[in-house]
Order: C-alpha cells, then structure tokens, then sequence
C-alpha cells in the first residue's frame, strides 16, 4: 500500500481505473494491497471480526459498483476507501447502538496512567509489503501527540462521535475538547506534511 | 463570527466531529470562503490518513474470495454510454409529464446493482445513462447523505417526536439531499414496523391538481406506490407510510403525479434512496 499526494497516479489509482471497467483481477489486486489497511480500520471501529468482515466486504462491493466515481483529483485511493469503509462501519455500530459499549471495550490504560481509545501499535513483523514508511510515519505522529488530544482525535475519527458527546463521555468541558482537537489536527498536519505535499 | 473563528470548525468538521448546528452553519460559511475550504480540504487529508493508523489485524482468508465472488454476481456500472441515444437525452427534471417507463432496453440495467441510486435512475429511462456526470453527482449526493445520517437523526429526533420515536434501533435512516437550494428528504425506514417517513424540505408543494408520490422498489420488480403527500407553503412535509406487506425496499423516490397518485411512475423520480438489505 502507497500513500501518494492528490492527483499523483499510484498504482491503487490505476487499480481503480480497471475496477471501473470491470476487472475483476485489478480487485483482487487492490484488496491484496488495501484490504488489509480496510479491515484494521473496520475492526478498530466496530471491536468485532465478523461485523468487521462484512463490513469490508460491503466497502469492496460498493467499490466495485461505483469505482468510476473515484476522483484522483479529490484524494489518494487510501483515503477513499478508508472514508468509505469508516462510514458503513460507523454506520454499523450506530445502527446496534454498540458504539458506547465498543468504545468502553477499546480503550485501553497505559502504564502512565493515560487512556486510550487505540492501544498504542508496535509494527507487527507480518503486515509484509502493506506497511509503509507513510503509515508508519501516521502512527508514529499520532503517537506523538499529548495523550489528551489524541484521545479527542482518535474518538471523532475512530468513535464516529461529536465534540459535545467527547465533552459528556470525558467530562470534560467543550472548550477544552475543542482546544485539544484543533491543536492535536494542527500537529498531525504538521507531522505529516511531507506526505500532504505534491511530489513528497 | 469572523473568518477568524469560522477557522477553528475546520478541524473538527474535518473529522467530522461538529454538532449538527455547528455543522450546518460552517457548511454555509463554507460555501463563501474559500480560505477554509482550503483549510478543510488539507485537514480532511490530514484526517484521512487516520485510516491507516488503526493498529493490524488480519483479514480472514475467506474475505478475499467472497469479495471475488460478491463481484462475479454484479456487474459494475459502466462508464461508458450503453447506447447512442443516452448521450443526446436531456436534463432529467425536463421530463416531468413525459412517461419514461422500463421497457426494453431499461430492463436490462442488472438489478443486483440496485442499491446504487444510480441504477434507480437507469431503470426509470435513459435520461442518465451514459451521462457521466449526473451519475458523478448523483454518487456524490449519496456519500454526503450517508456522512450526514448520524447528525441530522440527533437534531430531528430533537425537534420531533414522530421521528425520535423512529430512532430505535432497527430503524434505517437515510438523508438525501442536492446543493444549494434543491429539496432534500430524509428517510426513516422501520422495516419491522413496516411503515416509513418522510421529512421532505425545500420541495415547493405540487402545483394545482398534481400531488408528490413515494415508491418502494424492490430489486427487480416495478416501483410499489407507497402513498401521496405534499408539502406546505415553507416547502417541508412530515409524513408516515404504511409500507405492503412483503415488499422489500431497496430503493425509495418520489414522483410528481396527478391528484389522487399514479399506479407506476409517470415522471423523473427524484429525492432517491438506497437502502441496505434487512
């Protein structure tokens, strides 16, 4: 998997290109290269197998119907599937009124006394040719980030929830959710810089 | 507010994390200045890479092949015009009154892909076939209706009981909605309850003897009526739906019909939604 600037063509984009026009073995190829990346998502969303897989699966039939609707322009292919699967998961959770309960489950206290939603990634040896230094370089920098705010991100992003429900599941007040999620966006932005710009 | 302040809902809009209100009025704001869609542009980039941070686990080996096999059994919507007579048909909403109905070639739009709203649209006549554009728009307006589904159900289900009654949990909810000024409607379907509702917004009321109708289609069969309603003079209807017994909604729309309602569609559906599979 490659993470490549908006509008630069990578490999997954051609892949696309061919899922359009119906190729079945280009969507083969994009899941070998992404669906790894869609179903970690998915699973870090909806805290089970099963709901993860189907998930997965209906992200890639979605794909497969309407991959003439990718834009290269808009985006990197990575974060196209990563919307679309990060919605039907979302979707998923919402619709069993599971979220609380997943979220509850996911966090996880660390030895300095912190919480967090995700449990802090060491690269797995097998990920194999998925792991790149780009989403090597997005967990470094999230896990980066002061524990406070990469728990009001890592809640918006992975736990589908808004400020105010941030506000009321910490108790904490708004003010500081929002201060916290815009500093901790403005330091991801910074840290990932080189992958936001064209030509990096 | 200044542009100023208007800046610090980039972030959270970004993660899509501002209350409906908030949401709504920086949308708004969003539409005017181009320094925070900028700023919301790089940030909704920044955002995205979250998805890759999410720590590993392996996919089952059989995903692969159900993906392959899921595939086998629908073919994908082309991109390319089916057949020369899709390029030259006009703007959709220039049929109202002409009757477009599936005969021939329309039936063969493969109704397994029916839960793109774009198949809806095919079925109905060739106004979008082979224009890649509308059907850009039309796949567009469904990921923004999706994106809004949870916030838009916690502000109505505020404002109207009817609707936060429907908020249980098998209820399916879908918005849909055009840019700007265009009517948008949102769907509450309860499949259990079998009945569905309709909150339509900016749809100007049916003109003199004319009435607006809902359709359930159900994959591979002809539009089911599902009732008639109207809105009012501020352009918003609320209205509840019994749905037939046995119908299994895939797509919902609504037509302009004559008083009294038709018994298929006679004009260019609109307001279209997908529904998942009970």
């Amino acid at each position: 998997m490659s993470i490549h600037p908006a509008g630069v063509q990578s490999r997954e984009a051609a892949l696309v290109a061919q899922v359009a026009d119906g190729d079945e073995r280009a969507l083969g190829e994009l899941y070998d290269r992404c669906g790894g990346m869609a179903f970690s998502l998915a699973f870090a969303i909806v805290g089970e197998h099963a709901d993860a897989e189907e998930v997965v699966a209906d992200a890639f039939a979605q794909i497969w119907r309407s991959a003439s609707g990718f834009d290269p322009a808009r985006g990197s292919v990575v974060a196209w599937l990563g919307t679309i699967v990060r919605t039907r998961a979302l979707d998923l959770v919402r619709s069993r009124k599971r979220r609380a309960r997943v979220l509850e489950e996911a966090a996880v206290v660390t030895d300095a006394g912190e919480t967090l939603v995700l449990a802090p990634t060491a690269e797995s040896p097998d990920r194999g040719a998925e792991v790149t230094e780009a989403s090597a370089l997005v967990r470094k920098s999230l896990a980066e980030l002061p524990p406070p705010q990469r728990r009001v991100i890592e809640l918006a992003y992975f736990g589908g929830l808004s400020q105010s429900e941030i506000s009321a599941l910490l108790s904490e007040p708004l003010g500081t959710v929002k201060t916290r999620m815009r500093a901790g966006m403005e330091k991801l932005r910074q840290a990932l810089r080189p992958l936001l710009e064209a030509g990096a | 507010m200044s542009d100023h302040a208007w800046l610090e809902h980039a972030a959270p809009y970004a993660l899509g994390a501002l209350d409906e209100n908030e949401r709504a009025s920086f949308e708004a704001h969003l539409s005017t200045c181009d320094v925070c869609t900028a700023e919301v542009r790089e940030l909704r980039n920044v955002a995205g890479l979250l998805a890759t941070a999410a720590p590993d686990v392996a996919p089952p080996p059989r995903l692969r092949e159900r993906i392959l096999a899921d595939a086998r059994a629908v073919r994908p919507i082309s991109t390319t015009p089916t057949d020369a007579s899709a390029a030259t048909t006009s703007p959709a909403r220039e049929h109202r009154g002409v009757s477009r109905f599936p005969s021939g070639r329309g039936a063969l739009i493969p109704w397994l892909a029916a839960a793109a709203a774009v198949a809806f649209a095919a079925y109905f006549g060739q106004q979008y076939r082979g224009e890649r554009h509308q059907r850009l728009a039309a796949q567009q307006a469904l990921a923004s209706a999706r994106a809004a589904i949870d916030s838009t159900t916690t502000a109505v289900a505020r404002r109207d009981s009817v609707i936060a009654l429907l908020t249980a949990p098998d209820v399916q909810t879908v918005t849909v909605s055009g840019s700007g000024p265009s009517p948008s409607a949102r769907y509450f379907l309860d499949r259990r309850a079998s009945r569905i509702v309709i909150a339509a917004n900016s749809l100007p009321p049916a003109a003199s003897g004319r009435t607006y109708q809902l359709w359930g289609i159900q994959t591979g069969r002809a539009p089911v009526s599902l009732g008639t309603f109207n809105t009012d003079s501020s352009g918003r209807a609320l209205t509840t739906l019994p749905i037939p017994v046995g119908l299994r909604i895939a797509v919902t729309a609504v037509t302009d019909e004559p008083s009294g309602g038709s018994s298929q569609p006679t004009t260019t559906p609109f307001l279209a939604a997908t529904w998942k599979s009970e």
